[in-house]
């Protein structure tokens, strides 16, 4: 008994000790920073999971443009520095990650991400430490109560994607239309897009399918709508969904006589489709390649990051070059690296031009305003990375709702969705 | 040598020394200087979580697999009552204990009757069923698969706890209180019981113990121990993922508990810091962390069959035994 009673004594006293130690780690003032000419930049990117190749892009362009900006002496005389986190396409992960850059790395600014449920969580938490945050991917922050001052959006929205995709649909192909939708949340988003542009240009929804993620299984669906002969089917799918749901189109022989939209593509998928994306399939993307031809901006950047990674770029490492470069432009022209409040006033309205045309971030709801591409495959005579043709290039400015209207995500909140 | 022998199973199965308690929360003291103030908070959050599930697995011998259910009920609740109703901090915190127990409660007296892989199961069914349910239906309050946001910031009185280090000590001071019940309990002649149900039910049985009810008692309190990490989980993330709710979080624990040394004290503490840090620091090097960690985890399994803390309490044995013998 003496000797537990020790025991709970000493334990006691160690306790008190490492009490009193900890309350003076608590107490004690934040080291003043040692190093003076610099600013830091965190990224997170999901380089593990379904979406490591488009995470590495992200990534690597990020990088691309924190070197450029470095190469000629950093912004306002301060070097950049930048480091980066794997966020595992994982919530919980990626605010974790969020909260080590901006409270333990001291990062100043933030950016990345590659899912619309994380953007939402970090543009709140960045909101709430009143750190600038530029995200990478399409999201709907910029809608309703999600919106907030220091958040900015470089990807379209969703609904923009599907308001670009159906508009050149309707307009080239025909009415008829029936979809197959992934079923979440950022599915559901395109079709409500495809759903309030179709009432706008008297197009005709046949029907829509439901697919969980991860079906590899779409035979039963493609009976379905044959039977009920649209003009052309819509897919609002991704990844492995996309890749799955073409292939099983093609060996049905479906893409030799109907045309197929895909409302978000992206360059690997139509590489690993290979000659079952063909002319019949056509997608839509924020950047693709062949854009150099167009615009002396593209030409430059797709260049250096070809000869640098040996690949072209997907949007997705598009969409980081751009808003890593607005970023510290934004910081240029503010003229300030510490007062953030202002770097995002200065962010919004800033007009620029960088791998497109001339685009702007918007004032009201600092979201990039940039067109969007679509590209019809080439099938079997695709080569290396002449993966794809560009059909066409809807400007940013009409395929975007105003301000207001997103305040209140109107008008796609009024839209009915099928069961 | 019998008396030795006897001596070793008494010292393996003895409650853990008072010292180990105070010298664990000591240790944890210091965590924010060795690793990151987030990362150690996770560890925190998630040793509570493992303690409780230490209680079920190890020391009754339920192996439940729907966890996830009660972990992550506990963070939406919590968020509920923070976004919805405003609720103070410990309003919360308790709205997130209670829903897990009244769930737990439900599903104990549904299904503890059955043993191994079936309650496994069945706890399984119902966590996948909770996780659809904020998917879908009720995704007009929980936001479905962008989980929770607009959790306001919290503050203890006037203590903000927006800060890393201070959530850290307030998670601390939980962590501690939650390591001393624990070994409170263990103590306890229901803590005994739960021991002798798991090494022969038939024979607490024969002594005439009621070991249905000491089962369910164990997985409501198991469920008090999620709810809480489930609720500082959402105290410290500000948000409420979806996936709390996935049987992912479940097979995790499993895993963490597994690592640590299942029936331990010290375990699930060891357990989910070891797989919390290699999987952190690990990813920070390199992008391939996963084929790293898995390595590891199988390395660790191999040369600690008990898990590692259970596997260091039966060398520490042995080395005794022979030093008496001596």
């Amino acid at each position: 008994m003496q000797h537990v009673r020790f025991l709970h004594k000493t334990g006691l006293v160690m306790l008190l000790i490492g009490m009193i130690s900890a309350a003076l780690l608590v107490a004690a003032p934040a080291p003043a920073s040692a190093q003076q000419k610099t600013i830091k930049y965190g990224t997170m990117h999901p380089l593990t999971g379904a979406y490591a190749v488009l995470g590495q892009d992200q990534m690597r362009a990020t990088q691309m443009a924190v070197d450029e900006w470095n190469a000629k002496g950093g912004v306002l005389g301060h070097k950049i520095v930048w480091i980066y986190r794997d966020d595992e396409l994982k919530g919980n992960v990626a605010i974790r990650r969020a909260k080590e850059l901006v409270e333990e790395e001291k990062c100043d600014f933030i950016g990345g991400t590659l899912s619309g449920s994380i953007s939402l969580a970090i543009n709140e938490f960045a909101c709430k430490t009143k750190t600038p945050y530029v995200a990478y991917c399409m999201s709907d922050m910029v809608l309703g109560s999600d919106q907030c001052e220091y958040g900015a959006a470089f990807m379209v929205i969703p609904y923009s994607a599907a308001l670009a995709v159906s508009k050149y649909a309707f307009e080239n192909v025909g009415k008829k239309w029936f979809s197959i939708t992934a079923d979440y949340r950022w599915g559901h988003s395109l079709l409500e897009g495809w759903m309030w542009q179709s009432e706008q240009m008297g197009g005709q929804h046949l029907g829509n399918v439901y697919v969980p993620l991860g079906t590899t299984d779409f035979s039963t669906y493609f009976a379905k709508i044959l039977a009920a002969k649209p003009d052309f089917i819509v897919m609002n799918n991704l990844g492995a969904d996309q890749t799955a749901a073409i292939k099983q189109a093609s060996e049905l022989g479906l893409t030799k006589n109907m045309k197929i939209f895909c409302t978000k593509t992206a360059q690997h998928t139509i590489k690993e489709l290979g000659s079952a994306y063909n002319e019949n399939v056509i997608g839509g993307m924020s950047f693709y390649w062949k854009l150099r031809d167009k615009y002396p901006g593209a030409k430059k950047f797709v260049d250096k990051f070809m000869e640098k990674y040996g690949a072209p770029p997907e949007q997705d490492g598009e969409c980081g070059y751009v808003a890593t470069n607005l970023l510290f432009m934004a910081i240029e022209k503010a003229g300030t690296v510490s007062d953030k409040k202002k770097i995002m006033d200065t962010m919004a309205d800033l007009k620029y031009t960088l791998t497109k045309g001339q685009e702007y971030v918007r004032g009201c709801d600092q979201q990039r305003i940039q067109s969007y591409v679509l590209v019809k495959g080439k099938g079997a005579k695709a080569k290396g990375w002449d993966l794809a043709d560009i059909v066409a290039e809807i400007p940013g400015d009409s395929i975007v709702m105003s301000c207001e209207d997103n305040a209140k995500k109107l008008p796609f909140v009024n839209i009915k969705l099928p069961k | 040598m019998v008396d030795n022998s006897t001596n070793t199973i008494q010292q393996l199965h003895a409650p853990p020394k008072p010292l180990v308690v105070y010298g664990a929360i000591f240790v944890l003291l210091f965590l924010p200087l060795v690793i990151s103030t987030p990362l150690a908070t996770e560890i925190l959050i998630w040793a509570i979580f493992g303690m409780g599930f230490n209680l079920l697995l190890g020391y009754t011998g339920v192996l439940s697999f729907g966890h996830a259910a009660y972990f992550g009920l506990g963070a939406y609740s919590a968020g509920l009552a923070f976004r919805y109703l405003d609720a103070h901090l410990f309003v919360g915190i308790v709205a997130g204990i209670l829903a897990p127990m009244i769930l737990a409660c439900f599903i104990g007296a549904l299904a503890i009757r059955k043993r191994g892989v079936y309650f496994a199961m069945i706890s399984l069914a119902f966590a996948q069923m909770l996780y659809f349910l904020a998917l879908s239906p009720l995704k007009e309050i929980t936001r479905g698969e962008d989980g929770l946001t607009h959790i306001p910031a919290m503050a203890l009185f006037s203590f903000s706890l927006g800060k890393p280090l201070p959530l850290y000590y307030f998670v601390l001071v939980i962590t501690a209180i939650m390591l001393y019940s624990t070994w409170r309990i263990l103590q306890s002649p229901f803590g005994k019981l739960l021991q002798a149900f798991r090494e022969n039910e038939e024979r607490a049985k024969a002594c005439g113990y009621n070991t249905t009810l000491v089962k369910f008692f164990s997985l409501v309190i198991s469920a008090f121990y999620a709810g809480l990490a489930g609720a500082l989980n959402t105290v410290y993330l500000g948000y409420v993922p979806l996936t709390t709710l996935f049987w992912l979080t479940s097979g995790t624990m499993v895993m963490m508990t597994i690592l640590g040394g299942k029936g331990t004290f010290l375990g699930p503490l060891v357990g989910v810091g070891v797989f919390l840090f290699l999987q952190n620091t690990i990813s920070l090097i390199t992008p391939r962390w996963e084929l790293f960690v898995g390595s590891i985890f199988v390395a660790i399994i191999l040369l600690f069959p008990g898990g590692i803390m259970g596997t260091v309490e039966e060398k520490i044995a042995a080395y005794r035994m022979r030093r008496a013998s001596k």
